[in-house]
C-alpha cells in the first residue's frame, strides 16, 4: 500500500513540477523561466520579510506570547484559502480517474496521494511563514524545547487547514453530485465558502485594528490571544507548547493534526467513488432532434465556446473569476458600511484625501485578479488541433479569449463604480476617469494574460486545475495584476496633490499604451 | 488538390521525422498513406493541415501555399486526427454548430447537413448529450461529421476507422467515395491494408520519413496484395 502511495505521489509530483522544469528548455525559454523564478523568490522574500517584521513588532511591544499563535494562524489561513480553491479539482477533476479505478489501488491511497501533493505544496508556504516569525521569536526564548516544537510544528501546521479545506471541497462536491447542474452548484457553494473564509480573516484583522486604540497593551494581548484561540484552537495548543514548554499541549496539536486527516481520509474513501460517479455521470437522453440552428460569425462561435469552457470548470471560475466577485463585494461593503470598513488607515496624515482615493481604487486593485485569459490557451490542451486546423486567424482566437475576460470585468467595474459613487460622491470627472482607468486595467490584464500564456504555454496536462493553479502563466498573470493594481494606487496616494481625474487620466494613458504594445506583440505571433 | 514537394520536418531532438517527401493528390483521388508506427505519417498529415510547422519544402492546397495563405488552405480542408479529442464541455450539436460557424456555413445548410450526416452515422439522438459522456466511437462519428459539414475540397484523415463500429465504417467508406465523385480529394493514413487496397485509387508507403513507394493502386497490386507489397518494401529497405 505504501509502495502504491509513493508511486502515485511520484507521478503526480512529476506532473505538477514539470511546468517549472527548465532543464529541457533552451535559450530564451530558459531565461524566461529563470526570470519568473526570480520574481517568485522576490515575492516570497517580501512575504517572509513582512512576517518577520510582524513578529519583531509584537516582540518589541511585549506581545511575544502572541507570535506562536499568529504564526500558526496566518500560515493556516493562507493554506485554507489557497487549498480550497484547488482541492475540488485536485481530488475529483482528474482525467486518470478511470485508469486508477481499474487498477488494484484502494481509494484511500488515491486520496492520500492527491492530498499529499497539496500538503507538500502548502508546506513551503507554512514553513516559510513560521521560519520568518521564528527567526524573530526563537532566539529570545533561551531554550532548546521551543525550537524543537517550532520545527516539528512548522512541518505539521499546514496539515489541519489542508484537511479542512479538502473536506469542505469534498462536501461541496458531494452536495453538487446530486444535482443535474453539478458544476453550477459547485461554483455557488464554493464562492459562498470562499467569502466565508474572507469574512473570517477580516474578523481577525478588524479586531486587531480596533484594539490598537486600547492603551493597555497587556489587555490587548489577552484579547487577541482569546480571539485567535476561539477561531483556531490548535493555535492555542501550539502556543502553550512553545511558550510554556507543555509536551501535553504539543502532543494534542500533533495528535489532532494527524487524527483529523486520518478521519477525513477514512470517511472520504468510503464515499469517494460515489461522489466521482455522481460528478462524472452524464444523463444520456438519446432523444435529440436537430432543430433551428442560428448562424454566427467565427468570432461569436469562438467566444461562446470559450465562455462555456469557463463555466464548465469550477476551479477556473473560482480561481480566475473570483477577482470580479471580490471587486463587487468590496464595493458593496464600502457602499453599505462606509469606507471605514476597509480600516487600517487611522493616524495617517492627510487622511481625508487618502481615505477618498483608496476606496475609489478598489476596482483597480481587485479587477486584475480576474484573469481568465492567462490560462485560456493552455486550457485548449489536447483540443488545440481544432483551432490550429480551423480557418480562423490567431487574432480572432486571442480576441475571443480577451472578450470572455472583459465580459466578467467590465460590467463589474461599472457596478462597482456605481456603488462607490452612491457612497463616496466623487466629482463627475473623478468618477468617470476612475471608471475608464478600471476598464483600461481590465483590458491590459486580459491582453497581458494572453501574452503570458504564449510565453509559458502548457498543452499536455492531465488535470486543468494544475494549469489554473500551478502553471507559470497563471502565476505571472495574477502576480503582475496585483503589482499593477497596488502600484497604481500607491502612485495616486503618493502624489495626492495631483487632482484625481488628472492622475487617473495619466495612468489610463500609460496603461493603454502598454496594452497597445502588447497587442502589437500578439499581432506578430505566427502560430500556437 | 494537394501538392507536397520536398517536405522535411526535423524535431527538436534532431530526428528527421519526414525527409524530402514529395507526393501529389489530384481531385477525385482517394489516396492511402501507409507505413509503420513512427514512420512519419502523422507528422506529414499534421504539416498539411497546419497543426505542425515544417522546416523545408512546400505544401500547396487547391493552389494555395499553406505557409503563406494558411486561412485559404484551411478553408478548403477538413482534418480528423488519430485521436478525436473534441471539446468535452460542449454537447455534440454545440460542437458541430461551432465548426459549421467557423467555416461560415449558413443556418439552413448547416441544419440540413448535420441532420443528414447525423442520421447516416446514427448519432443524431445523442447530439444533445455532452461530448464528455461519449464513447471513443461516438466522438469519432462527431469528428467525421464535423469534417464533412463544410463539404471540404480536401479531406485529410489520420486513422479514420479506429473505434468505428462495422456499420459506421461502411458508411464512412461510402461517404468518402461519394465525396470524391463530387470532385473532392481524400488523403488518409491507415494500418488496415485491406481497406486501403479496396478503397484507394492511389497509395504511398513511407518508411523512416522517406517515401518508398507511390503510385496507382491498380498498377502496384497487379501481381501481389498491398500487404505483400508493404512487407516487401518495408523489410527490404
Amino acid at each position: 500500500m505504501s509502495r502504491q502511495f509513493f508511486l502515485l505521489l511520484r507521478v503526480q509530483m512529476q506532473n505538477a513540477l514539470r511546468f517549472s522544469d527548465i532543464r529541457k528548455k533552451t535559450g530564451k525559454e530558459k531565461m524566461r523561466y529563470l526570470l519568473m523564478g526570480g520574481l517568485y523568490l522576490f515575492v516570497a522574500a517580501m512575504l517572509l520579510f513582512y512576517c518577520y517584521l510582524l513578529a519583531a513588532g509584537l516582540l518589541a511591544v511585549g506581545l511575544a506570547r502572541l507570535i506562536p499563535l499568529y504564526a500558526v494562524t496566518m500560515g493556516g489561513l493562507f493554506t485554507l484559502f489557497f487549498t480550497f480553491l484547488k482541492a475540488n479539482g485536485m481530488l475529483f477533476g482528474c482525467r486518470d480517474y478511470e485508469l486508477l479505478t481499474a487498477l488494484p489501488i484502494p481509494p484511500a491511497v488515491v486520496i492520500t496521494s492527491r492530498f499529499a501533493v497539496m500538503y507538500l505544496f502548502n508546506l513551503g508556504l507554512c514553513v516559510g511563514v513560521m521560519a520568518a516569525m521564528g527567526a524573530a521569536y526563537l532566539p529570545q526564548t533561551g531554550s532548546v524545547l521551543p525550537w524543537v516544537f517550532w520545527i516539528v510544528g512548522a512541518l505539521l501546521a499546514s496539515l489541519i487547514p489542508t484537511t479542512l479545506a479538502t473536506a469542505a471541497a469534498a462536501l461541496v462536491a458531494a452536495a453538487s453530485s446530486r444535482f443535474k447542474y453539478s458544476n453550477a452548484v459547485t461554483i455557488l457553494l464554493s464562492v459562498a465558502l470562499v467569502f466565508g473564509i474572507f469574512g473570517l480573516s477580516a474578523k481577525i484583522g478588524a479586531m486587531d485594528e480596533e484594539q490598537l486604540s486600547v492603551s493597555t497593551i497587556a489587555a490587548l494581548g489577552d484579547q487577541l490571544a482569546g480571539l485567535l484561540t476561539r477561531i483556531y484552537p490548535p493555535a492555542a495548543w501550539f502556543g502553550r507548547a512553545v511558550i510554556e514548554g507543555s509536551l501535553a499541549a504539543f502532543c494534542l496539536f500533533v495528535g489532532f493534526s494527524l487524527g483529523l486527516y486520518l478521519l477525513f481520509a477514512v470517511v472520504l474513501a468510503a464515499f469517494y467513488q460515489k461522489i466521482q460517479n455522481g460528478l462524472t455521470a452524464h444523463g444520456a437522453s438519446g432523444q435529440y432532434r436537430v432543430g433551428r440552428l442560428a448562424a454566427r460569425s467565427p468570432l461569436a462561435a469562438l467566444y461562446q465556446k470559450e465562455w462555456k469552457r469557463f463555466l464548465s470548470l469550477p476551479s477556473y471560475v473560482l480561481n480566475m473569476g473570483i477577482g470580479a466577485l471580490m471587486t463587487a463585494a468590496a464595493s458593496a461593503a464600502v457602499c453599505f458600511l462606509g469606507p471605514e470598513a476597509l480600516g487600517g488607515l487611522v493616524n495617517i496624515p492627510g487622511i481625508e484625501d487618502v481615505f477618498i482615493r483608496i476606496p475609489l481604487y478598489l476596482p483597480v486593485i481587485l479587477l486584475p485578479l480576474c484573469n481568465t485569459a492567462c490560462v485560456s490557451l493552455s486550457l485548449e490542451g489536447r483540443q488545440l488541433w481544432i483551432l490550429q486546423s480551423s480557418p480562423v486567424t490567431l487574432g480572432q482566437v486571442f480576441l475571443s479569449k480577451i472578450l470572455v475576460n472583459l465580459t466578467l470585468t467590465i460590467p463589474c467595474a461599472g457596478i462597482s463604480y456605481l456603488l462607490l459613487w452612491v457612497r463616496l460622491r466623487p466629482s463627475l470627472a473623478d468618477g468617470l476617469m476612475m471608471l475608464v482607468l478600471a476598464c483600461s486595467v481590465a483590458l491590459l490584464t486580459a491582453v497581458a494574460g494572453i501574452w503570458f500564456n504564449l510565453k509559458f504555454p502548457v498543452y499536455q496536462w492531465e488535470n486543468p486545475t494544475q494549469i489554473i493553479k500551478q502553471s507559470a502563466s497563471s502565476m505571472c498573470g495574477i502576480l503582475s495584476g496585483m503589482i499593477l493594481g497596488v502600484g497604481l494606487t500607491f502612485l495616486s496616494v503618493r502624489f495626492s496633490a495631483i487632482p484625481l481625474w488628472m492622475m487617473s487620466g495619466m495612468q489610463c494613458a500609460a496603461i493603454l499604451l502598454l496594452a497597445g504594445v502588447l497587442l502589437a506583440s500578439l499581432a506578430r505571433v505566427k502560430r500556437l | 488538390m494537394l501538392e507536397i514537394r520536398n517536405l522535411t520536418k526535423i524535431y527538436k531532438n534532431e530526428k528527421k521525422a519526414v525527409d524530402n517527401l514529395t507526393l501529389s493528390v489530384a481531385d477525385g483521388d482517394i489516396y492511402g498513406f501507409i507505413g509503420h508506427n513512427g514512420a512519419g505519417k502523422s507528422t506529414t498529415i499534421k504539416s498539411v493541415v497546419g497543426v505542425l510547422d515544417f522546416d523545408e519544402g512546400e505544401i500547396r492546397i487547391d493552389g494555395h501555399d499553406v505557409k503563406r495563405e494558411p486561412i485559404l488552405c484551411k478553408q478548403a480542408t477538413a482534418y480528423i486526427p488519430d485521436n478525436p479529442d473534441l471539446y468535452e464541455h460542449l454537447t455534440g450539436i454545440q460542437y458541430l454548430n461551432f465548426i459549421a460557424d467557423i467555416f461560415g456555413i449558413c443556418a439552413a445548410e448547416k441544419e440540413k447537413r448535420i441532420r443528414d450526416y447525423g442520421d447516416r452515422f446514427e448519432i443524431t439522438g445523442a447530439l444533445g448529450d455532452s461530448i464528455g459522456s461519449y464513447s471513443h466511437g461516438m466522438r469519432q462519428k462527431v469528428a467525421i461529421i464535423s469534417a464533412l459539414v463544410h463539404e471540404p475540397k480536401l479531406l485529410v484523415l489520420d486513422e479514420p476507422f479506429v473505434g468505428l463500429d462495422p456499420k459506421a465504417s461502411l458508411t464512412l467508406k461510402e461517404t468518402m467515395r461519394e465525396l470524391c465523385r463530387r470532385g473532392s480529394a481524400i488523403f488518409f493514413s491507415t494500418h488496415v491494408l485491406e481497406v486501403a487496397q479496396k478503397l484507394c485509387n492511389k497509395v504511398a508507403i513511407i518508411r523512416d520519413g522517406r517515401l518508398v513507394v507511390d503510385g496507382d493502386m491498380e498498377k502496384l497490386v497487379r501481381d501481389h496484395s498491398l500487404e505483400e507489397l508493404f512487407m516487401e518494401v518495408t523489410e527490404n529497405e
